[in-house]
């Protein structure tokens, strides 16, 4: 990728945000001239940016949205909610088409109609304006009896070669191409580029209007159509005309249209013996002396009349297409009728004409396109295997699976069901696949997010006649469906573009540079057991000593130079919070709830990761929120407090952490609910549910057992995927905790390290081993005599500073066999962790020094072992195991 | 949502990889070696999914396919994996009662976007 | 490379660009008898095309090329 193209996409992308954050800002202040002037600076600037490119379908739609904005600016249209839904609509396109031209360099072909789409629908909203650019010219699309009419234009010789080339398996088009009157003065030459269409098989000028008396003509205005046929791929076509795509329609053209005698009506030999002669012929299979006979036929007649024409037709079809019975019995069958062949019937059951998947928007789901191709492929399977034959013992077992297959589909499309079931029921009743069939063919009809060849759900039985000779289809089917293009989505939202494009800077360089330091940081540590081996191995005092004094110069520099790399990596908390406003607007509209959301302290800075580990734990978080915390506005309206809900994001820096709170005035967690679904879900027994505080009730959204409830969002307000948040937080060695009033709201607080880059860890040895434990969950280190140890309920105990703390061996944790060992002054080892809010004692053997190191997660399957927070490279070149103490007890 | 698949293979190397694949992917994964196996199993309980291979002992893929939708019984749908390309073979496993026909070795990801999708949850 | 104008006939040579248009309108209002020579004529502009078949001039030859050919005769022939 070039540089110019990385910049565009970087600096892309943070106009996409501000013309999002500008637009909802504009929603509550829709007459701030200021804003609208930077709204329409932003737009403008990224349209001028994509112009740089070969991006028409970005430029077209941004183009439009810029005319839409000017216009709004000039108050000449108002700023309303639909406009701003149309704009971000438009910009969720343009940030998509961001991401295919990051992935691939280019936009896709697919995307040409819906960029026209959204670019009407911006022009649209201009009313009553005349505007600069006149979209698009009197639409130039066809009737069936229009094209019909063009095709009979069409020379038989080009339609010949177009019929050959269709039956060779190659689609068809036909194109009316309406160059704009201008296009002179933008230096076309549409004469020109019609010559160049791809696959161009026949093409004619003609004039628009009637012309005019050559005193008042405009030579300069271009009033020329152009009418093209083409054998090509659709893609290509919509690829040469993509700068002009408003311009042009394109029609696929059935083969069987094609044929189609021309010629003087009457005059000729007698054709009646010929007739019946040709049948019996076609009849015996006899090709090569029916094309003998058509041949013979044809040098008797006249070549300008009807009869040779379709004499003609009839010869080339019995030579490219034996297997086109029906085709050529009906032309036979036209020689005697003198009318043209009624085809109608046959047209696609015969000759396989792709029938090209129309590109469409679909906006209902989030689906990625693999999966829509997956399930666009299950889909087709579906309809092959509606198409077998009924006679089986087992077809209503085939039926059922085929409806339960379908359901999935349309439930992984988050699509309603309900129908499959009703078509299901007939077709077990008649114990036939037709019902099925036709429900299939009707939503595929409906669907614009899935585009199939429906020529594979054809009734099978009323093929039969002409199937015989026919090129199978079936098979051919799932190549095609695999094939088939699948529209690519623009639904999703600004919420999941990443954080990525935050940082200027290529984030794999930072993390080369991360991964350095940590390899220096290693590496470093490496001096002090250099100078200890020095001086008792080898009993160079000197040495050592210098070593030592080196030492401490690299550690510093070191130090700093983490410190550098950690500040480059330090991103604000903004760029979490600003996918919020939308997010909440987008929410709050469909839950019928007013929320008014307030951003607090988003300067805040973090490490990068630490700021993408809070993201989707904090949407989770504000999606609980809007769901079941904050109620509708007449609920509150009833209990007294303002309509609007309000909603506060809140971030913050305490010493060497972040804090967030995520603060709603709903109607907070009735902690007796929680304890009587956790105590049915079985997450706190009898006596826990009698004595457990409200506080630690409401905790206990976090428990995991608890939230596999799916009644308990119901209830509560809280409860779904908590646990999943608090993993994903403790992941990144931060804490969460909960604090709720019912009926006044609840205050979620999460708090985190600025950084997980380096982790300092205490060392601690046990039974010969060494281990290491984070040092942010150290509270002290103790050496506790033997005598200060009670036992009570089994459970061994010490009082520090007035309160009681249990103690548990490390080794008994790990299930090692051996009790810990005192000193010599009789004294245990007792490293004291916080644990939760609380705090517990480790008996260790003893404490080593504190080191920074480089945490690595456990490879593989190692993950799944929870009493370990991951793996580090100690100086020496051993590993440590560090512990995650937190899972431990 | 519910998410039991049964995966009917007789190669044991095979069983295993698909149920590290699956469980790995949060599915929950029963095994059965053969059809008879398989019939038994999915008697007794409703299965959401079923992932069988083609040539198997005492009942092939075929034959538990169709005596499975030959049961008065809800029906899941029912993925066929096998090591023939022919179309031939692929028609034979449509009409036996298969939903979709795969080729070994299946690519874990493509496997369970598919069986996500088949269990009606996007993946 | 252009429009030759020989009393009444203009002969078009190569390509004609898209600035002849207007002379040829001119000319053609001036001579509402004259002519048009396009054997040698490669290319036109399609705003000389839009010209010659607003005003429909009699042909009196028409270039070698099949294709080229095929789309002036279709254009201006039976109009």
């Amino acid at each position: 990728m070039t540089p110019l193209l990385k910049q565009f996409i970087q600096e892309g992308r943070d106009f996409l945000q501000g013309i999002a954050g500008k637009l909802i800002e504009l929603e509550k202040a829709p007459d701030s001239v200021a804003l609208m002037t930077e709204l329409f600076r932003f737009v403008h600037t990224l349209k001028g940016n994509s112009g740089l490119f070969e991006f028409p379908e970005m430029t077209r739609v941004l183009h439009a949205g810029e005319d839409l904005l000017d216009a709004v600016r000039d108050k000449r249209v108002p700023f309303t909610q639909q406009l701003a839904d149309q704009l971000l609509d438009a910009m969720d396109f343009v940030s998509m088409l961001f991401d295919e031209i990051e992935t691939h360099e280019s936009v896709n072909m697919s995307h040409v109609e819906p960029s026209n789409e959204l670019a009407e629908t911006l022009r649209a909203l201009i009313i009553g304006e005349k505007c600069a650019d006149p979209g698009p010219v009197a639409s130039a699309s066809l009737t069936v009896a229009d094209s019909l009419d063009l095709l009979a234009n069409i020379p038989e010789k080009q339609r010949f070669e177009a019929w050959r080339r269709a039956n060779s398996g190659e689609p068809l088009f036909l194109i009316v191409y309406r160059p704009e009157a201008e296009c002179f003065f933008k230096g076309e030459d549409p004469l020109h580029q019609v010559q160049q269409v791809p696959g161009l098989l026949w093409g004619s000028v003609v004039a628009r209007n009637t012309w005019p008396p050559l005193t008042e003509l405009d030579c300069y205005s271009c009033q020329l159509d152009f009418h093209l046929l083409v054998a090509a791929k659709r893609n290509a076509v919509d690829e040469f005309f993509r700068y002009t795509p408003e311009q042009i329609s394109i029609d696929a053209v059935d083969a069987y249209d094609l044929v189609t005698p021309e010629g003087h009506p009457n005059g000729g030999p007698v054709y009646g013996d010929f007739v019946a002669e040709a049948l019996t012929l076609l009849d015996n299979r006899d090709y090569s002396g029916l094309a003998m006979a058509a041949r013979t036929m044809l040098e008797l007649s006249s070549p300008e009349q009807w009869l040779s024409s379709a004499l003609r037709w009839l010869q080339l079809i019995v030579e490219e297409a034996p297997h086109q019975q029906e085709l050529l019995r009906r032309v036979i069958g036209s020689l005697n009728t003198l009318q043209k062949p009624d085809l109608a019937d046959l047209k696609t059951a015969g000759l396989a004409i792709p029938v090209e998947a129309t590109p469409s928007v679909a906006a209902t789901t989030s689906l990625s396109t693999e999966n829509l191709e997956k399930i666009h492929k299950i889909i087709s399977v579906q309809a092959e295997i509606l198409a077998l034959s009924d006679a089986v013992d087992w077809l209503p077992g085939r039926l059922k699976s085929v409806a339960a297959t379908l359901k999935a589909c349309l439930a992984s499309l988050g699509e309603a069901a309900e129908e499959i079931d009703d078509a299901l029921r007939r077709a077990l009743a008649e114990n036939s696949a037709r019902f099925l069939r036709e429900w299939l063919k009707a939503y595929l009809k409906n669907q614009t997010a899935i585009a199939i060849d429906t020529t594979a759900i054809q009734q099978p039985a009323g093929l039969t006649e002409q199937a015989q000779g026919l090129p199978e289809q079936a098979p051919a089917l799932t190549e095609q469906a695999q094939n088939l293009e699948v529209e690519n989505k623009f639904g999703r939202r600004s919420e999941d573009t990443q954080l990525s494009k935050v940082l200027k800077v290529d984030q794999e360089k930072i993390d080369r540079l991360m991964d350095l330091i940590g390899e220096m940081v290693v590496a470093k540590n490496s001096l002090p057991y250099l100078a200890n081996r020095a001086e008792v191995q080898f009993g160079v005092r000197e040495i050592s000593r210098e070593i030592k004094a080196q030492y401490a110069v690299i550690n510093r520099i070191a130090e700093e130079m983490q410190d550098a790399i950690m500040q480059v990596r330090m991103t604000p908390v903004s760029f979490v919070f600003q996918r919020f406003p939308r997010m909440v607007r987008d929410i709050s509209r469909k839950l019928g709830k007013e929320v008014e959301l307030l951003l607090e302290g988003g300067e805040t800075e973090a490490d990068k990761n630490i700021i993408e580990a809070l993201a989707d734990p904090l949407m989770h978080i504000v999606r609980n929120s809007l769901d079941h915390g904050l109620e509708t506005p007449d609920v509150r309206e009833a209990a007294g407090k303002p309509r609007t809900g309000r909603l506060i994001l809140r971030a913050s820096q305490e010493s060497d952490r972040v804090l967030l709170e995520i603060i709603d005035d709903g109607r907070g967690i009735n902690p007796a609910v929680i304890k009587q679904k956790a105590y049915e879900k079985g997450v706190i027994d009898e006596a826990t549910l009698e004595r457990i505080s409200d506080q630690d009730a409401i905790n206990l959204v976090f428990a995991a057992g608890f939230s596999t409830a799916e009644a308990v969002s119901d209830l509560s307000g809280r409860g779904v995927g908590m646990d999943v948040v608090r993993s994903a937080i403790d992941k990144v060695g931060g804490a969460v905790s909960l604090n709720s009033q019912t009926g006044k709201g609840t205050t979620l607080s999460m708090s985190l390290p600025l950084s997980m880059a380096v982790t300092n860890v205490m060392i601690i040895e046990s039974d010969r081993q060494i281990f290491g434990v984070p040092m942010d969950l150290v509270v002290e280190t103790v050496r506790l005599p033997l005598a200060e140890i009670q036992t009570i309920k089994r459970q061994k105990t010490t009082v520090l500073r007035g309160s009681i703390v249990p103690l548990v061996a490390l080794n008994e944790l790990l299930e090692i066999n051996a009790e810990p060992l005192a000193n010599a002054d009789n004294e245990l080892a007792v490293l004291v962790v916080r644990v939760g809010n609380e705090q517990a004692g480790l008996l260790v053997d003893n404490f080593r020094e504190v080191v920074d190191v480089i945490l690595k997660p456990l490879p593989g399957e190692l993950a799944r072992l929870k009493s370990y927070a991951g793996t580090a490279l100690l100086g020496d070149g051993s590993v440590l195991m560090v512990l995650n103490p937190k899972e431990l007890f | 949502m519910s998410r039991h698949i049964l995966v009917v293979d007789d190669a044991a190397t095979v069983r295993l990889y698909h149920r590290s694949i699956l469980e790995a992917a949060g599915f929950a994964v029963d095994e059965a070696v053969n059809g008879i196996e398989a019939l038994e199993k999915a008697f007794s309980t409703a299965y959401d999914l079923y992932l069988v291979d083609v040539n198997m002992p005492k009942l092939d893929g075929y034959g538990f396919l169709r005596e499975l939708r030959r049961q008065d019984m809800p029906q899941a749908p029912a993925l066929m994996i096998s090591t023939e390309a022919g179309s031939h073979d692929r028609s034979a496993a449509l009409i036996a009662g298969a939903n979709l026909y795969f080729l070994k070795p299946t690519r874990p990801d493509e496997l369970v976007a598919y069986c996500s999708l088949l269990l009606g949850g996007s993946a | 490379m252009s429009i030759e104008y020989q009393n009444m006939t203009a002969k078009f040579d190569g390509f004609v660009s898209v600035d002849e248009a207007d002379q040829l309108l001119q000319w053609l209002q001036e001579n509402p008898k004259g002519c048009v020579n396009l054997a040698d004529c490669r290319h036109m502009h399609a705003a000389n095309l839009q010209v010659l078949m607003a005003a429909k001039p009699a042909i009196i030859a028409w270039p070698d090329d099949v294709g080229w050919c095929g789309w002036l005769t279709d254009a201006l022939e039976s109009k």
